[in-house]
């Protein structure tokens, strides 16, 4: 009771000292949650951007091959043809027909493309060699920068020839062949083998407790049957760990040997000895240096064949591969082919669909805002536009997309009732229109720039309001000459927000039409067109891998276009606060 | 009681004599205001004579501002608020729908009770309502107009080598003398001042007084204050409000020597409550 004398001093009142001390301890509490929190946002911020940039790493390079064509003419399909032949001469001119194939798959055929142009542009000496550089294919591109398969080279020195065997010093190739087949049998016992055994086990429980299933024995005998199909395989698999003797086919890791121009491959292994076919002639005569390859994945599970391995791995000696800078990447529209495909294309069409969307849902926008805030009187009908403004901005984009397909696109059919006839409300603009594009995303923005510029306009003292309207303004220059310059950079804000959203988004672009594969630029608001996210989602979804990076790469670029407009923001922003 | 001597520093001092008859500037007939149904001031009339101050004076939340704020209409902008009755200007009624609010905002000045210049520069706050109204045909002429307007506010000497800092970096006092610079500088017929002097020091209020002084020859100015010695240095006239009422009204020395009511002589002499 004493600690309630009106007569302590606050300073002495153990109540309120007690209070101070969980107040204060509140207080920091609060401030180490804030900090984690923000750690939090920033560490999952960093790992996105990290993980995203270490996938997207190689995609900004590609490795180009130099050619001596021999042109015959200077149309795309000769041009072509000079490109395949100069690189199955490099592949010793193989006269299977799936090998040349494979060969002409090093190089895809849109190169002829480019080089055409500059032939036809720059005119050409048909009877001299015309050097190019091309970029390879994709899957080579995997191969040379190290993603498609592990490979290990080993020296094959002083070795001997015997016919078709090459005797040697296998044993650095024997390891590799045998670590393979150790980790092949671990993969299969906890992948497979395992998993496989746990379904039996259950099965036959379960058929214990009824024993008169016949569905259930079935599936119990499919099960045993399962275990022991991958059992064969692994006492194959651990057979050939320790084996003397190893058949090399497709489904192991391919040995390659080569020696001065000539290449070969292994058939068989065992000790010093390797059985070999040859791929290109040409050994190396005095039989001193050789090098043993290893291609840890089987040729079965990779889409680079052996034979374009060892094309690759000539142009490889003969200095004729290089690494550049993936121009493409930027300045190509989408394309089939992964080493041609750029983003241009989409940038372009997000660009367009943005400037649609900004010269509609800005003006538009706050113009709203500012009815609604400076003019609107507050009546029970303006507080219905507010609350459904409100739940526009709450509506899920894709249904944005479906309206703007079904408004623009198709049209509304209605049909005319006792008449055999129908009557079309909209419609009439073309699928996949970066201009549709835009009035859709417009649409989706509309409601965040107008909540946005409504609560800046509202942030605005009233004080200036009034201090403006007793000089003797208008309503119209009180908002021009005051309240909007106020509420600029709040409008400001809200606007790049709204717009960032939209340039991100794919859905209603998808259902607009924006699916198709558009491989030109698109000439204007009113053609086919892709956009950045469209191409990110397309790139996502294509089978090669090489894909991989691409999609990568398309999302950074993505995000620096944010980044760029936010920092326009930003800058505005700074010059409208100054 | 009502015969009791006034605070003899409350007599009129410099504002010299009674007003000699002037012309009625502004007549309020029944007069009612109401914020959300609740009245705020209730059926006023009272006659403001031209050329000359009229000093209104009452306890806070009587409704003073409240009854300025009807004489430019700046009631109109606040929603919930009805304003009822009739007001003259020039025997012109103001309250008509057709008249333009914005007219007669421009005829009637208002210094307003918080100083509340605009976020621009104090050159642009003196120069907003002249650039409006087109007041100015010239630079040279418009930075005319915003000296003479500073100078006459008493700010001139402060701010003559600011004039492009913002008005919001102001002190309180400068800033209440550059919003006074801002109202005159568009020359109103009538000036509304709400307590122009609450955030002033003892000279800077002398200076203001000096100006409302010099103003006077010109226009009609209607001022709420707290300082009964403020309203009997500078009024002519004075009305006491209460409770949204307006209680007496009449010459400054009357209110102040011989008000009529009970209720004035007790607020003028600090024993309301
Ligand atoms: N904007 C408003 N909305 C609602 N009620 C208001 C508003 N302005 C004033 N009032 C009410 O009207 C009455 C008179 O207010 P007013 O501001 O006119 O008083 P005042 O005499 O100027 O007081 P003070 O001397 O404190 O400035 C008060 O009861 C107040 O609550
Ligand atoms: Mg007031």
């Amino acid at each position: 009771m004493q600690a309630s004398d009106l007569n302590t001093p606050i300073s002495q009142n153990p109540a309120f000292l007690k209070r101070m001390k969980q107040r204060s301890r509140a207080d920091q509490r609060f401030r180490y949650y804030g900090l984690l929190a923000i750690f939090i946002a920033l560490a999952l911020l960093v790992t996105l951007l990290v993980s995203i940039t270490f996938e997207a790493r190689t995609a900004f390079s590609r490795h180009e091959v130099s050619l001596d064509l021999q042109l015959t003419d200077t149309d795309s399909r000769s041009v072509y043809r000079s490109i395949r032949s100069a690189v199955q001469n490099m592949a010793g001119d193989p006269a299977d027909r799936d090998v040349r194939i494979e060969m002409s798959q090093l190089v895809s055929r849109l190169a002829a493309g480019d080089i055409t142009e500059t032939l036809q542009t720059s005119g050409v000496d048909l009877s001299a060699t015309y050097p190019v550089r091309v970029p390879v294919s994709d899957e080579a591109d995997r191969y040379l920068k190290g993603l498609a398969t592990p490979v290990h080279r080993f020296d094959g020195l002083g070795f001997d020839q015997e016919g078709s065997r090459i005797d040697s010093d296998f044993s650095g190739a024997i390891q590799v062949i045998q670590r393979w087949h150790r980790e092949q049998v671990s993969t299969i016992r906890h992948r497979e083998y395992q998993p496989a055994l746990r379904m039996r086990d259950g099965l036959a429980r379960q058929a214990e407790a009824a024993p008169g299933d016949r569905q259930l024995a079935m599936r119990l005998a499919g099960a045993e049957h399962r275990v022991e199909l991958i059992e064969a395989r692994l006492s194959d698999f651990e057979a050939r760990i320790n084996a003397e003797s190893l058949v090399l086919d497709e489904f192991t890791p391919s040995v390659l040997f080569r020696s001065g121009e000539g290449w070969m491959k292994a058939v068989s292994i065992s000790g010093r000895m390797i059985e070999v076919e040859p791929v290109i002639s040409g050994l190396d005569p005095d039989r001193q240096r050789g090098e043993i390859l290893v291609i840890e994945q089987p040729e079965s599970q990779r889409s680079i064949p052996d034979a374009q391995i060892v094309v690759l791995e000539r142009f490889q000696t003969a200095g004729r591969i290089s690494t550049h800078f993936n121009g493409a990447l930027f300045s190509n529209a989408d394309s089939s082919d992964a080493e041609f495909a750029g983003v241009l294309s989409g940038l372009v069409g997000s660009i367009m669909i943005i400037l649609v969307t900004m010269g509609l849902a800005v003006p538009v926008g706050i113009a709203a805002a500012i009815y609604l805030e400076e003019f609107a009187p507050r009546n029970r009908w303006t507080s219905f536009v507010q609350v459904n403004i409100n739940n526009l901005a709450a509506i899920p984009s894709i249904v944005f997309g479906l309206l703007g397909a079904a408004i623009f696109v198709n049209g509304v059919i209605i049909p005319i009732p006792f008449v055999d006839g129908v009557f079309r409300l909209g419609g009439g603009l073309g699928r996949g229109w970066p201009l549709v594009g835009g009035i859709v995303l417009a649409l989706m923005t509309l409601p965040t720039i107008i909540i946005a510029s409504r609560a800046a306009l509202g942030a605005v003292p009233g004080s200036v309001r009034q201090a403006a309207l007793a000089m003797g303004a208008t309503r119209l220059q009180t908002v021009n000459h005051h309240v909007l310059p106020m509420a600029a950079p709040g409008i400001l804000t809200g606007s790049i927000i709204g717009l960032a959203q939209a340039i991100g988004e794919t859905a209603p672009l998808l259902l607009i039409g924006m699916v198709a594969f558009v491989a030109e630029m698109p000439q204007g608001a009113t053609d086919r067109a892709t956009a950045l996210p469209v191409l990110i989602f397309q790139w996502s979804t294509r089978a090669e891998r090489a894909w991989e990076p691409m999609t990568s790469a398309a999302i950074i670029i993505l995000l620096l276009v944010m980044l760029v407009l936010n920092g326009l923001a930003v800058l505005m922003r700074l010059r409208y606060e100054k | 009681m009502m015969s009791d001597p006034i605070l003899p520093s409350a007599a009129p001092a410099h504002a010299g004599a009674a007003p000699q008859e002037q012309a009625v500037k502004v007549r309020v007939r029944d007069v009612t205001v109401s914020y959300d149904g609740a009245m705020a001031i209730d059926s006023v009339n009272i006659d403001i004579p031209d050329k000359s101050v009229m000093s209104i004076i009452g306890p806070s939340g009587c409704g003073k501002s409240t009854f300025l704020r009807c004489l430019n209409r700046m009631n109109d902008t606040i929603s919930g608020c009805s304003v009822t009755g009739d007001i003259r200007i020039d025997e012109e009624d103001v309250t008509a729908r057709n008249v333009n609010p914005v007219m007669l905002r421009a005829r009637v000045g208002m210094v307003f009770q918080e100083p509340n210049p605009f976020p621009k520069t104090v050159f642009e706050n003196v120069a907003y309502g002249p650039k409006i109204h087109g007041l100015a045909a010239t630079r040279a002429e418009l930075e005319d107009i915003v000296e003479t307007s500073l100078r006459r506010a008493g700010l001139w000497d402060e701010v003559k080598d600011g004039l492009h800092k913002p008005g919001t970096s102001l002190s309180g006092g400068q800033q209440q003398r550059l919003v006074i610079a801002r109202a005159i500088a568009i020359n109103p017929e009538i000036i509304l001042m709400d307590e122009p002097c609450s955030a002033l020091d003892p000279i800077a209020t002398a200076r203001i007084e000096e100006l409302i002084d010099e103003l006077r020859q010109n226009y009609c100015i209607v001022i709420v204050t707290h300082s009964m010695s403020q309203a009997a240095r500078i009024s002519q006239n004075t009305a006491f409000f209460d409770r949204g009422k307006l209680i007496e009204t009449g010459t400054t020395e009357q209110i102040f020597t011989n008000p009529r009511d009970r209720r004035t002589h007790d607020y003028i002499t600090g024993r309301y409550g």
